[in-house]
């Protein structure tokens, strides 16, 4: 028995050395997998780089596989997963790493990529909106920016400018004093509709730099979206030149400013001269309408045309005299052409054209 | 003083329990040990042997040379450690007293890792078993333990190493359990059991708490699912038999060539995988890594279904050659493979909603287990260790059960067996193992006597008519060739053969019984015999202990033996 106690005590021994001798080598093992997954992680770099996408899922599966536990190789994984339109098993890759760290923003950023592809809009914001939330070092802000740009444009591209609106107000709160940042945002409050908080924008861009072009569009768009066609062409006067849609909208503001038989402080023939030039626009290009396309209902539009010419007679009848009586029914009439024409002409109508319903909704002949 | 005696003899038995305790304890940690440090060795062979990114010329010949070494080290240093390892520790534990020379334990280690290491289409488990078995027996060799604890070694080695190597506790007791003593009932659960837990233990301290194969959630979607899984037990079985029958069809063509080439074979197969690798370079070795991606969904279903035939071939190859390396963990590729392309094309045809194609490649891996290993049970509790969710289990249990049935009715004697007995040696049935009663070796006539195998038929004839016996035993009490009767002899001489041999006219398939088959055995297989019956070795085929004819039944019944006593039996099965 004594013999026995003293071989056990010897196999414990054994043991221990055993137990320390396995756990150097799983070490050194450890080492080894992990530069050889580092090595394959630098070639599936190179291959991405170089546009290869299946070589670099290939080496950084190897790379995953040879260290498991490394979050930047499956990160990476899941990217090249994702571009190679491989979204199951990118997901998969992602789960994995959701599993172990749900608050990770990079995971559920990848997350909300691949599901703003397919069809579960909903699971996509959700994924943003806990990336988002996710723990983000201070360092990271920037990232974090992007992100929160990244979900408004998504939620853009929806059409859901209220949940837009409330994250461009969250972004809004932490912008920092930087002319592209401020512009960038400025751009995206004119796209959720939020002209005024983009004109404030875009007037905080210029306070820094009054000369940045992007910030002088952009300020001209939010002023024309306003309706304050003045400030409008002030700003749209000193942008670029070589826009060809703020040319346009430069030309629609000059003829809204000059073209409104409405406007205050006119002589009484201009603004005679002004409706008859609005009106003659109005038919002439419902004359077009009424050639040129099957238009439905086409009774509507010639009734205004002979409630045009009827008009053009009355005008006509006051020659010498005071139209200020026919002035509100003038542009009344000019407002329902265009209204009417727009769906259904629209190749048709020219700058004046638009500037003419502008002036009637301006001066709130707007029909609910 | 009786109640004294007694007493000492409780004490002792409970301290010899005790010692068994804490040895099962020991063996459980040095298998598990033992097992992890086989699986680094395997990781770091491959890795030096090819490099990261090796050449063609370096792909090819790698597998080559290596094979060549071990090929050498296998005929002559380490005899007795080809394959897997389990057949091996089955024999040892039902026909050897669970006796395993130190040197089996070491050369399974080198060889495997260097087989494996260098591409061959081998599984880490079956060696692991093995080498954890051989631990436990030179232990309890060591420590003097008696044959019968010795013998309880065996499987609670066994089931250490397989619990390290695969992470699955409760599949390594019940693979211990099912596999090596082939009996669920057994006594030895608790030791296994405290084995198993130790070796994962220290496996997982070293490791870490990994598993095996990351595993999403999966799940049956929808009832009619269920379809689909029994399509995937059906197609699991007729692979498993494919694999079965190629297994040991080929190691029959490699075993019936010239001994001179034994040394040669493993080489042969290194060409033949060497020529694969430059191909299809995801069947080397163990192949976990391609496990992981079939049931992740990282898989193409043409590169699966190109993976599951390539996998089998290479395997039957790498095997049949003589090299070191296991069944098991191809088993579960082929499975993955096969189970992903099922998987895939019932999401495609399916008019109900499916699962993910790495759901059907999970329950793959256990139907080509349970077909090939034909452990169900082991296969069922592994893979729920893997993905550790109930919801899986019933499209498990249906594949398995249909891939299980569809094996063992056209290849009725499981792989391990059959390996076995390639190797010429028969392990008793389950009936037979622990039965108690009258057996061959009671009423055998140790005795036995031959006829030389180059004696003219004609000089055998006269002899045999001499002596007045009805057969001979042809050959010598270590190879026995057969056994020749008196109408064969007759039958060679009328056909004008009397100078032939007897050897050259004997038929090498013969009638026998072991001496631990029942008398009732024996008196079957004795009445459709020539009259004699060779008693033979189950570690040898060839080799006899002794014959049997109707005059030592005769002699045997007249001594007045036809009962026992109950406390008889002891001595007779131990």
């Amino acid at each position: 028995m004594r013999r026995e106690i003293v071989v056990l005590a010897i196999l414990v021994g054994v043991t221990i050395v055993a137990f320390l001798v396995t756990r150097s080598v799983a070490a050194y093992n450890d080492d080894l997998r992990r530069q050889q997954a580092a090595m394959w992680f630098e070639t599936a770099q190179e291959a991405l780089q170089s546009g290869s996408l299946e070589p670099a899922v290939v080496t950084l599966r190897r790379a995953v596989s040879r260290d498991p536990e490394n979050k930047e190789y499956r990160l990476a994984l899941a990217r090249a997963l994702a571009e190679s339109r491989l979204d199951d098993e990118a997901k998969r890759v992602l789960f994995i790493l959701r599993e172990a760290e749900p608050e990770e923003p990079e995971t559920n950023l990848q997350f909300a990529r691949i599901e703003a592809r397919g069809s579960d809009a909903d699971a996509s914001r959700r994924y943003y909106e806990s990336a988002l939330a996710g723990l983000w070092q201070p360092e990271r802000a920037v990232e974090r920016r992007a992100v929160r740009l990244e979900l408004i444009d998504f939620l853009l591209a929806r059409g859901e400018r209220d949940r837009a609106l409330s994250e461009l107000l969250v972004l809004d709160a932490n912008l920092p004093a930087d002319t592209a940042a401020q512009v960038q945002v400025g751009r995206l409050f004119l796209s959720a509709g939020d002209p005024r908080q983009a004109l404030n924008r875009f007037a905080g861009a210029l306070a820094a730099d009054p000369d940045d072009g992007s910030a002088l569009a952009g300020a001209g768009e939010s002023a024309f979206a306003l309706g304050d066609y003045a400030r409008a062409r002030r700003y749209l006067n000193a942008a670029p030149r070589d826009d060809e849609r703020i040319a346009e909208l430069r030309e629609v503001t000059q003829f809204v400013l000059s073209g409104d038989p409405l406007a205050p402080r006119l002589a009484a023939n201009e603004r005679r001269r002004r409706l008859l030039a609005a009106l003659k626009q109005a038919t002439q290009t419902l004359e077009i309408c009424l050639v040129g396309s099957v238009v439905d209902p086409r009774a509507d539009l010639e009734s205004l045309r002979t409630e045009a010419i009827d008009f053009e007679a009355a005008v006509a009848a006051q020659r010498r005299g005071d139209i200020r009586d026919l002035i509100d029914d003038g542009v009344d009439l000019i407002y329902r052409i265009e209204r009417s024409i727009e769906p259904s002409c629209r190749s048709v109508t020219t700058s004046l054209d638009r500037a003419l319903l502008l002036i009637g909704r301006l001066r709130g002949f707007e029909q609910p | 003083m009786t109640d004294g005696r007694t007493g000492d003899v409780q004490r002792l038995r409970l301290r010899e329990n005790q010692m068994f305790l804490a040895l099962s304890i020991i063996i459980g940690i040095l298998a598990g040990l033992a097992a992890v440090l086989f699986s680094l060795a395997i990781d770091t062979a491959d890795y030096a042997l090819f490099g990261l990114a090796p050449s063609s010329l370096r792909t090819f010949f790698v597998p080559v040379l290596v094979s060549l070494g071990t090929g050498v080290l296998l005929s002559t240093v380490f005899r007795g450690v080809r394959g897997s390892g389990v057949p091996q520790t089955k024999a040892a534990f039902h026909l050897q007293g669970g006796v395993i020379p130190a040197r089996v334990p070491v050369g399974k280690f080198i060889t495997a890792v260097l087989c494996i290491g260098s591409g061959h289409s081998m599984g880490r488990e079956g060696p692991s078993v093995q080498i954890g078995a051989g631990i436990a027996s030179v232990i309890g060799g060591w420590l003097r333990l008696s044959p019968a604890r010795v013998k309880e070694l065996v499987p609670v080695g066994a089931a250490g190493a397989l619990a390290a190597a695969f992470n699955t506790p409760i599949a390594a007791v019940l693979f211990a359990l099912e596999e090596i003593i082939g009996d669920m009932n057994a006594t030895l659960l608790g030791s296994t059991v405290v084995a198993s837990v130790a070796a994962v233990v220290v496996q997982r301290s070293i490791l870490g708490n990994e598993p095996l194969f990351r595993v999403p959630e999966y799940a049956l979607v929808h009832p009619a699912e269920l379809i689909g899984y029994a399509i995937l037990g059906v197609v699991g079985g007729v692979m498993s038999l494919a694999f079965c029958k190629a297994l040991l069809a080929l190691r029959g063509v490699f075993q019936r060539m010239p001994m001179w080439t034994v040394m040669l074979q493993p080489a042969m197969g290194g060409v033949v995988i060497g020529a694969v690798l430059l191909f299809v370079p995801e069947i080397k070795g163990v192949g976990y890594e391609y496990v992981d991606q079939a049931l992740n969904g990282g898989l193409l279903v043409r590169t699966m279904l190109l993976l599951c035939v390539v996998k089998l071939a290479a395997t039957v190859v790498s095997y049949c050659s003589g090299n070191a390396g296991g069944i098991f963990a191809p088993s579960l590729y082929i499975g993955a493979m096969a189970g992903g392309v099922i998987g895939t094309i019932v999401n495609h045809l399916a008019l109900f909603p499916t699962g993910d194609p790495g759901a059907y490649a999970l329950v793959g891996m256990g139907a080509l287990f349970a077909g090939i290993i034909r452990a169900p049970l082991t296969s069922v509790f592994m893979i729920f260790e893997i993905t550790q969710d109930y919801q899986i289990l019933v499209p498990l249990m249906v594949a398995n059960m249909l891939s299980f049935v569809i094996s063992r009715r056209y290849q009725p004697i499981p792989i391990y067996e059959a390996l076995l007995q390639q190797d010429q040696i028969h392990l008793p049935s389950v009936a037979l193992r622990g039965s108690v009663g009258w057996t061959a070796r009671d009423v055998m006539n140790a005795e036995a006597r031959f006829l030389a195998a180059d004696r003219p038929v004609d000089a055998a004839r006269e002899t045999m008519r001499e002596e007045g016996r009805p057969a001979y035993l042809v050959g010598t009490s270590e190879g026995m060739l057969g056994v020749v009767t008196l109408e064969q002899l007759d039958g060679a001489l009328a056909s004008g053969r009397g100078e032939d041999t007897v050897g050259s006219i004997v038929d090498d398939v013969f009638i026998h019984v072991h001496p631990d088959h029942s008398l009732d055995t024996v008196l079957a297989r004795l009445a459709r015999s020539a009259g004699l019956l060779p008693v033979v070795s189950r570690l040898a085929l060839r080799r006899v202990e002794g014959v049997i004819t109707v005059d030592d039944i005769t002699r045997f019944a007249k001594q007045g033996k036809t009962r026992r006593a109950p406390d008889e039996f002891g001595g007779a099965n131990a």
